[in-house]
């Protein structure tokens, strides 16, 4: 297989440096804001052939005419036409203007990144208008929340940003923000993610079909590139909702030069209580949790061939208490303080250089920091001062836990376009890992420090691909590609190689078949103890233990523009996963004496279904249909008996409905509902008698222990789960800018949907039931949102 | 172990997520496998009497947690060696105003080593069980020798001994029990005795349970090299006596093994509410509980203590 995908490879790359060609290259912007523009149709309607603008708008095209006319067609913006006579090659800057309306016809010729067209499968731009424009959960507009509304994603528990992506766990996602992994992409427990909407400019999630240039990660890529900062002027947006606020601004430090972004949200309802629980306990307590993001970018243009861009993402959560009390005695006097608290978060920073090194060859070379870290403390302070003489005395106890994973990065990448029928792109990546595994340290008064669990951790991974994605004839196109990666540990070096394969076959203009094979691997895992995104969850490297995750998927679809911005597709696919890891029987995070390879076991996974999606991206009303028919199951040598389970999150059906529609310039109406068959539980069926080994007089004789009986790991389906969400948006333009009113309600019909399940004693009937608890009933929600 | 502190630093997350729980609803879903079963329990050992428990298990949504299990007193319960006749066990009760102790019982029948055992249960209305263990053959213990390591820590009444005791592990995948009593009389004071588990704490921290309920030590032949297996211990004897040290190396069945071994850490992880749910080994067809076998050999050591 490798000396095959080698051969074809360099067959292409021969024929194509012989090629005698005229090109035009450079970069798709915003005429508004400069911003680049991402996937940019570039058609010659006299060759019938064309290019896209890659992640950094970057585009070429070649031909052996110099007289060319090329259309530039993007959603959401006026078509650009443009006629070259070439006596050369050309690097050119093009400026699309946003049209204000998204138009409902597509004009004839022109293509409007057709679903039909790619090789890509599995892959879906998410809309940003929608993100904006749908109802959210107390009003936080959340891209992961959309994201758990197209086929092929589950959410995990209610109300929780957890993604499950065809049948994976939520560590098999590669979240990238400007290319760099997310680790914790959660806030207040997993309820929202942490990427903030004013400073996001693009959302793709790829479920499939994964090209050659992606790795790491089993399931998904979420790829999230944050916006530039506009170029030409000063404007900023933001809202104040009920949990939190928002602001964003951005603009031009030199103009059409160098330009600036900065978003921070946070929330306040700590400093709306703060004062309240002060004054009702004379000053003495302070509870509180709050969180917040920072993201900041700065993005120079040096010349038409280079371009450097600065990027920061900063946020975390706290939870805290503080308490203090003294008291007099005849003795003297006792001051107490005590603080507990717990906090996690994400720092991120990238340094990207973008060059241009000639009309075919793009390049980008990519140097990336990420830190999480989590942390539980527990401090305490009592010091008795005698009312006589005598020094003061201390007792103290400080305890902390806490846990991270550090990485720094070396990226390059390389985009060459020899002519129309070939994009070819190779690159390498370096990563420093540090793991920092769950330690418990304390000190009590003056003895020494006690520190217990896993110790910091170095390993290496890296990766090389290189793929092409070219034409054959009219009809058919192909993306071959090779993704090679490794990890080096202190005591075991992991190597994969993985060829992927997808290929596309035109039946005629509007539709298509695609066809997809790719393998995986994962060197990192997620021990999570629940699905609620935790931040206890730990990552941890492949070890001489337990070594890495890889899967193999293969997927088949059927793909169809109809027209009016509708398009339509319908996937199948089968994903094979071994190395997946689960805690074993017993298993606790709160056990840090053990280490975490003795609480883990390894096994294999496996998961299948069809997606259907009907999506309307055009027009007045925009939104989607999305089903999912699947399965998802594991098994392990050491967990149910050796034996097949369902997966935890093994939704049968999921169905989602989603709609946002213009009523006017001054209204939009938008909703969404979702349906999904409810996830599995472990729940105990029987309690029976133990059987005690030790004659004391009688065998067996009961001893007030019971045994607890589960037929099977995931034995029990909770209910189903289903929600309508509504919203209506006031418009308004103001002087210095538009003004929005967003009314919510989330959940509309108030559907109690399970949370967790579990046995409980039900005071009422005096009998066992089972008891559910449920998070969010009806919650409507106001924000204020502007721009400016 | 969980420290009061580390609790109260995890009470405080958790408390944070429970308060988003904004609506509890008890619900009356039908929650299948609730009908009882019947429950066998017995072990087999060269003892001079084969007990067999029955009892009936409780759907998870009958009763409360603590209530006693009905002991079933009408059912019929079979013993048969491989190729033998089925023999009937007797019913014998034995009920105190503290307890309930009934069983089925067979006496002076001896069970051949390497034999297979099968057991049959039934009892009106409920489903018949059966299940079948075999025997296992008696290890010897080849040596025992010991060392005295000195006081214990900061404790002068006792002295660390470390044993070790050699036998042969033979092919194919066995289980052990390593367990005893210590019992002593004082060397310097009349009608002063001592007696105890012998409570054997492993060396090698590949066999450290936390969770193990009993006094025994229990484990596998995965990291024994079969003829020359040797299990390396430690317990402490009190100074001043001299003390019968009684070492039982038993061969235990595949079903004690998982079934203890899986039933102490459900129990130990009871009110764990972010613990993995334990899944106990179950070998009753058509029902619950356990059958399981062992053999024992055993060495008793004399070892005095100076004070």
């Amino acid at each position: 297989m490798r000396n095959l995908l080698a051969t074809v490879f360099f067959c292409f790359i021969f024929q194509s440096g012989f090629a005698q060609k005229l090109t035009i290259s450079g970069t798709v912007k915003d005429a508004e804001n400069g911003e680049t523009l991402i996937g940019v149709n570039v058609f010659d309607k006299k060759n019938q052939k064309g290019a896209i603008s890659n992640n950094f708008g970057f585009f070429s095209y070649s031909t052996f005419d110099s007289d060319v006319e090329l259309v530039f067609s993007y959603v959401g913006y006026d078509p650009e036409f443009m006629k070259f006579n070439l006596a050369g090659d050309t690097l050119l800057t093009v400026e699309l203007r946003p049209s204000g309306l998204l138009r409902e016809v597509v004009i004839e010729g022109e293509r409007s990144d057709p679903i039909q067209e790619s090789t890509q499968m599995g892959t879906i731009q998410i809309p940003l208008r929608e993100i904006k424009n749908l109802p959210a959960l107390m009003g936080e507009v959340d891209i992961f929340k959309v994201i758990q509304l197209l086929p092929g994603v589950q959410s995990g528990a209610e109300g929780a940003s957890g993604l499950y992506v065809r049948g994976g766990s939520p560590d098999q996602n590669l979240v990238l923000l400007d290319g760099v992994p997310v680790y914790n992409a959660s806030h207040l427990f997993g309820f929202f993610s942490v990427f903030n909407d004013g400073a996001i400019n693009n959302v793709e999630l790829i479920k499939g079909g994964f090209p050659a240039r992606f790795g790491g990660r089993l399931s998904s890529v979420i790829d999230i590139t944050m916006k530039e900062g506009n170029m030409r002027e000063f404007q900023g947006e933001g809202s104040i909702g009920l949990i939190a606020s928002k602001i964003t601004l951005e603009g031009p430090i030199v103009k059409d030069k160098t330009s600036f972004l900065i978003s921070g949200r946070r929330t306040y309802l700590d400093m709306i209580a703060r004062p309240i629980i002060r004054n009702s306990s004379d000053g003495n307590e302070d509870v509180g949790y709050f969180f917040y993001d920072l993201n900041a970018k700065v993005n120079h243009i040096f010349n038409k061939r280079n371009r450097l861009y600065l990027s920061y993402y900063g946020g975390e959560d706290v939870a805290y208490s503080n308490y203090r009390n003294s008291w007099e005695r005849s003795e003297g006097t006792t001051e107490s303080k005590e603080r507990a608290g717990l906090g996690w978060g994400n720092r991120i920073a990238a340094v990207r250089w973008n060059h241009i090194f000639n009309e075919r060859l793009f390049a980008n070379f990519t140097s990336t920091f990420t830190r999480y870290r989590f942390n539980v403390f527990s401090d305490y302070e009592d010091v008795f001062s005698p009312s006589q003489e005598g020094a003061p005395v201390r007792d103290f106890y400080t305890s902390k836990y806490f846990s991270g994973i550090r990485d720094v990065a070396l990226k390059a990448d390389f985009d060459f376009i020899p002519n129309p029928d070939h994009y070819i792109r190779w690159g390498g990546m370096w990563i420093n890992h540090r793991f920092t595994p769950g330690v418990f340290a304390s000190r009590e008064d003056n003895s020494p420090e006690v520190i217990e669990g896993g110790t910091p951790s170095d390993s290496q991974e890296f990766s090389v691909y290189v793929e092409d994605d070219f034409s054959m004839g009219d009809r058919f196109k192909f993306n071959v590609g090779a993704h090679f990666s490794g990890l080096i540990t202190e005591s075991k070096t992991y190597t994969s190689f993985q060829p992927r394969l997808s290929l596309r076959y035109l039946l005629d203009e509007k539709s298509s078949l695609k066809f997809s094979y790719v393998q995986m691997a994962q060197f990192v895992h997620l021990l999570t103890n629940a699905g609620l995104g935790l931040p206890t969850d730990l990552w941890v490297p492949s070890t001489d233990r337990i070594g890495p995750q890889e899967s193999w998927q293969l997927a088949a679809g059927y793909f169809k523009s109809i027209g009016y911005g509708l398009e339509f597709s319908v996937e199948a696919y089968y994903k094979d996963m071994q190395g997946v890891v689960e805690y074993q029987d017993g298993a606790s995070f709160l056990n840090t004496t053990s280490d975490w390879q003795d609480k883990v076991t390894s096994g294999a996974g496996r998961s299948y279904g069809m997606e259907v999606l009907l999506q309307k991206k055009t027009g007045k009303t925009t939104g989607w249909i999305g089903y999912t028919l699947s399965k998802t199951e594991r098994r392990f040598d050491e967990l149910n008996f050796g034996e097949w389970f369902p997966f935890r999150y093994d939704r049968r059906h999921d169905i989602s409905l989603t709609a946002v529609h213009k009523l006017s310039d001054k209204i939009d109406l938008s909703g969404t509902w979702v349906f999904g068959t409810g996830n599995f539980i472990t729940v105990p069926t029987q309690r029976y008698q133990y059987s005690d080994p030790f004659i004391n007089g009688g065998q067996n004789q009961f001893n007030g222990n019971s045994i607890e009986y589960f037929e099977s790991r995931n034995n029990f389906q909770m209910r189903s789960y289903h929600r309508l969400d509504l919203g209506i948006n006031f418009n308004k333009e103001k002087k210095w800018g538009t003004r929005t009113w967003n009314v919510s309600i989330y959940n509309v019909y108030s559907r109690l949907n399970p949370f967790y399940m579990d046995i409980g004693y039900n005071s009422e009937t005096q009998k066992n039931q089972l008891r559910q608890v449920s998070l969010f009933p009806i919650v409507p929600s106001v924000s204020y949102r502007f721009t400016f | 172990m969980i420290t009061m502190k580390k609790q109260k630093t995890t009470l405080l997350a958790l408390v944070i997520v429970l308060a988003f729980s904004a609506c509890e609803q008890f619900l009356e879903v039908e929650l299948p496998g609730q009908e009882p079963k019947l429950v066998l329990n017995a072990l087999l050992e060269n003892t001079d009497t084969i007990r067999v428990s029955l009892s009936k298990s409780r759907g998870v949504l009958d009763a409360s947690e603590n209530d006693r299990f009905e002991q079933i007193k009408n059912g019929q319960v079979f013993i048969q060696p491989e190729n033998g006749p089925r023999i009937p066990l007797i019913f014998k009760e034995r009920n105190s105003p503290f307890e309930t102790i009934s069983f089925y019982y067979l006496a002076g029948y001896d069970l051949k080593a390497g034999g297979t055992y099968k057991i049959f249960a039934e009892s009106p209305g409920l489903a018949s069980v059966n299940s079948q263990v075999i025997f296992p053959e008696s290890i010897p213990i080849k040596e025992i020798t010991y060392q005295d390591l000195g006081p214990n820590g900061s404790s002068q009444n006792q002295n660390l001994f470390e044993f070790t005791l050699k036998f042969e592990d033979p092919n194919a995948k066995n289980y052990y029990e390593l367990d005893g009593n210590i019992f002593g009389r004082s060397t310097t004071q009349a009608n002063n005795f001592y007696s105890g588990g012998l409570n054997p704490q492993p060396v090698n921290p590949a066999y450290e349970k936390d969770y193990s309920w009993g006094s025994g030590l229990l484990f596998s032949d995965v990291l024994l090299r079969g003829k020359d297996s040797e299990m390396v211990f430690r317990i402490n004897l009190p100074k001043g006596f001299e003390m019968d040290v009684e070492i039982n190396l038993i061969h235990v069945s595949e079903s004690y093994y998982k079934y203890y071994d899986s039933a102490d850490l459900q129990n130990y992880n009871r009110g764990d509410i972010l613990s993995q749910p334990v899944l106990i080994y179950n070998n009753i067809q058509n029902g619950l509980g356990n059958f399981s076998a062992r053999n024992r050999d055993q060495q008793i050591l004399t070892i005095t203590v100076e004070n």
